[in-house]
């Protein structure tokens, strides 16, 4: 509505969580879970947020809807947080209920924008409009996001573990339960795929 | 088979990517959020029933012991009442409930309104469950269809109820929907107080400021000049008046372009459009231009980058704006700026020093607690309690505040 509203937020602490992985620390869950008591969702929503409003981050490319969808990890953490038995570390089980309820999202996104495009309500060429518009210290992050939407959702997320958050492959096989191999392919076709399309970006601009 | 890191790439991506760090506030707004949809529907039900009863029934009792109320929609239009200016913004749906000795209730539906009261004059606005209790002041409220309500005060002090408590409003203050602390209140409220420009097309000739000043001319019109800074929809900028030099630091630049006004307007609306790229880019064309707008466009600029969770650009287009324009009008809230920028970079030190100069030269100033609190957090850092308990006396209740206070216990 306002976007200069929130200029005045204080950031995070000095001592925050630096990367997913440092933040990851199932051992009090485990240790309630294993003393039989059962894991309360106020406790996982202090102790977590943070983790979870920060893997929505990386996965979705829009900042503006970071927040409405760590609303959307933490509705299905409410519903489901009886069906976690401790089997894995807690922040593996919100890393994945995050990865789905991301993944939805973009699909939705994606098929919105699609139809859109198929009514004529929103010009086709949108992509290539937003790379095309003026000159700014900005165009090389917009040619970066939109080269980076053009790939699918299970490529970029390896991409940007991988790349960004420096996560080895074993680390992003065990976190998407998928095979290390698939994760090094996943991660060279997001690059090849990137790259193409950031310089096609480079060409439409000039 | 393996895959070596590309540095490049990792910084470029990180670069494009949104920040990781929750905004201020977001894990209260989010909780807020998760608590109203997780309301069970037989209890939603039952509200519902209960709301429209009691809707049903104030509607006889207002019909029957006020009288009817006094429908007010047009936009941009000025109303005056007893000691009471009202502007009327962004589609503002107003009515009023009562007009006389005993007080003035607006109620505000959507929309902002603008209002200067005469002290003695008691006089409330009610937005949804927000109401604002107005001692003698100027002050906007803006409502969206959203049922967020934001409250701006330029002069005086207000007394703003809600369903999170009550809480005292003073000049500068402004306090955003769903917002637990209080903002500082933005540049172009305190434009309320210019008159209308000499030659203006406006109607209304120019009005004294300040608070008391005359609500009502002698021929029983309003006037109270709407703001020449404020664009609303339906507003052609370029009808506008030009810009008024706000205060001493303008005084040398009131013959900029009058081109620079309709361009700083047009930047602006983009920005309210969260069209924030196009903004930037306006923006930008204004600083290189140069003139009266330059500086505000400049902030911008800065507020934007800090918004965006750009600290390198912030830092970078603060110490520009330091050396063009130094004490300029926003000076102290780019202090602050600077200030978030070193937090978010976890250069604890350098937002250490910033706080130590801030607080040296403006012990009181409003924006003094952000600056109280990074000391605070640093003192914690320390170990050091006494120091984070003196830090904290000055802030306002807060989620920082409670979690420092909380690990000192």
């Amino acid at each position: 509505m306002y976007p200069f509203l929130d200029v005045f937020e204080m950031p995070v602490s000095f001592f925050g969580p630096r990367t997913l992985l440092a933040h990851d620390d199932g051992s009090a869950a485990r240790a309630a879970l294993e003393g039989g008591v059962a894991l309360d969702f106020e406790t996982v929503y202090e102790a977590h947020f943070d983790f979870v409003y920060r893997v929505v981050a990386r996965l979705v490319a829009n900042p503006n809807d970071v927040e409405d969808l760590t609303q959307e990890v933490f509705m299905v953490v409410s519903r489901r947080l009886g069906e976690f038995r401790g089997d894995a570390r807690i922040t593996t089980w919100l890393f994945r209920i995050a990865y789905r309820v991301v993944g939805a999202h973009i699909r939705r996104s994606r098929i919105r924008r699609a139809l859109a495009a198929w009514l004529g309500i929103e010009g086709a060429s949108a992509h290539a409009e937003a790379i095309a518009s003026g000159p700014d210290r900005f165009e090389e992050a917009r040619k970066v996001r939109n080269a980076l939407a053009s790939l699918s959702y299970e490529k970029r997320s390896a991409l940007v573990l991988f790349e960004v958050e420096g996560w080895s492959a074993a680390e992003i096989a065990d976190m998407l339960e998928i095979p290390v191999g698939t994760v090094y392919t996943r991660v060279h076709h997001a690059r090849r795929a990137f790259r193409q399309a950031y310089d096609e970006s480079k060409a439409v601009r000039s | 088979m393996t895959i070596e890191r590309d540095p490049v790439l990792g910084k470029a991506l990180e670069r494009a990517l949104p920040r990781t760090s929750p905004p201020y506030g977001a894990k209260s707004r989010v909780r807020r959020a998760l608590e109203r949809r997780t309301r069970g529907p037989e209890k939603s039900w039952r509200w519902i029933a209960v709301a429209c009863f009691t809707v049903a029934l104030s509607a006889v009792v207002l019909e029957k012991t006020l009288g009817p109320r006094t429908p007010v929609a047009d936009h941009g239009s000025v109303l005056s009442l007893d000691g009471v200016r009202v502007v009327l913004r962004s589609k503002a749906d107003v009515t009023v409930d009562s007009d006389g000795p005993s007080g003035t209730v607006l109620r505000l539906a959507s929309g902002t309104v603008f209002l200067k009261v005469r002290k003695g004059h008691p006089t409330a606005v009610v937005a949804g469950k927000v109401r604002v209790d107005v001692i003698g002041t100027l002050f906007g409220v803006a409502r969206a269809a959203t049922e967020a309500v934001d409250v701006s005060v330029v002069e005086g002090v207000v007394r703003v109820k809600d369903d999170r408590g009550e809480r005292t409003l003073r000049a500068g203050d402004r306090l955003p929907p769903n917002g637990d602390a209080l903002y500082p209140t933005p540049p172009e409220f305190a434009a309320l107080e210019q008159p209308a420009p000499t030659g203006s097309s406006s109607p209304v000739p120019p009005t004294p400021t300040g608070i008391g000043g005359d609500a009502v001319r002698s021929d029983g019109t309003a006037a109270f000049s709407p703001p020449a800074r404020v664009a609303s929809e339906g507003t052609s900028t370029a009808d506008l008046a030009p810009k008024k030099s706000r205060n001493d630091s303008g005084a040398a630049q009131g013959a900029a372009p009058r081109g620079d006004f309709g361009d700083y307007l047009r930047a602006r609306e983009l920005e309210r459009h969260e069209d924030i790229e196009e903004a930037l880019d306006a923006y930008a064309r204004i600083v290189k231009k140069g003139g009266a707008d330059a500086e505000d466009a400049l902030f911008a600029i800065i507020r934007l980058a800090a918004q965006r969770r750009q600290p390198n650009e912030a830092l970078t287009r603060a110490a520009e704006y330091r050396s063009r324009y130094g004490g300029g009008r926003y000076a102290r809230d780019v202090d602050v700026m600077v200030l978030n920028a070193h937090l978010t970079l976890g250069d604890g030190a350098a937002a250490a020093k910033d706080s130590d100069q801030f607080l040296s030269k403006f012990p009181s100033d409003p924006r003094a607690w952000r600056f109280h609190l990074a000391r605070a957090e640093r003192a914690l850092e320390a170990h050091d309690c006494a120091a984070v308990k003196a830090e904290l006396e000055t802030v306002p209740d807060g989620e920082l505040k409670r979690k420092l206070s909380a690990a000192c216990n």
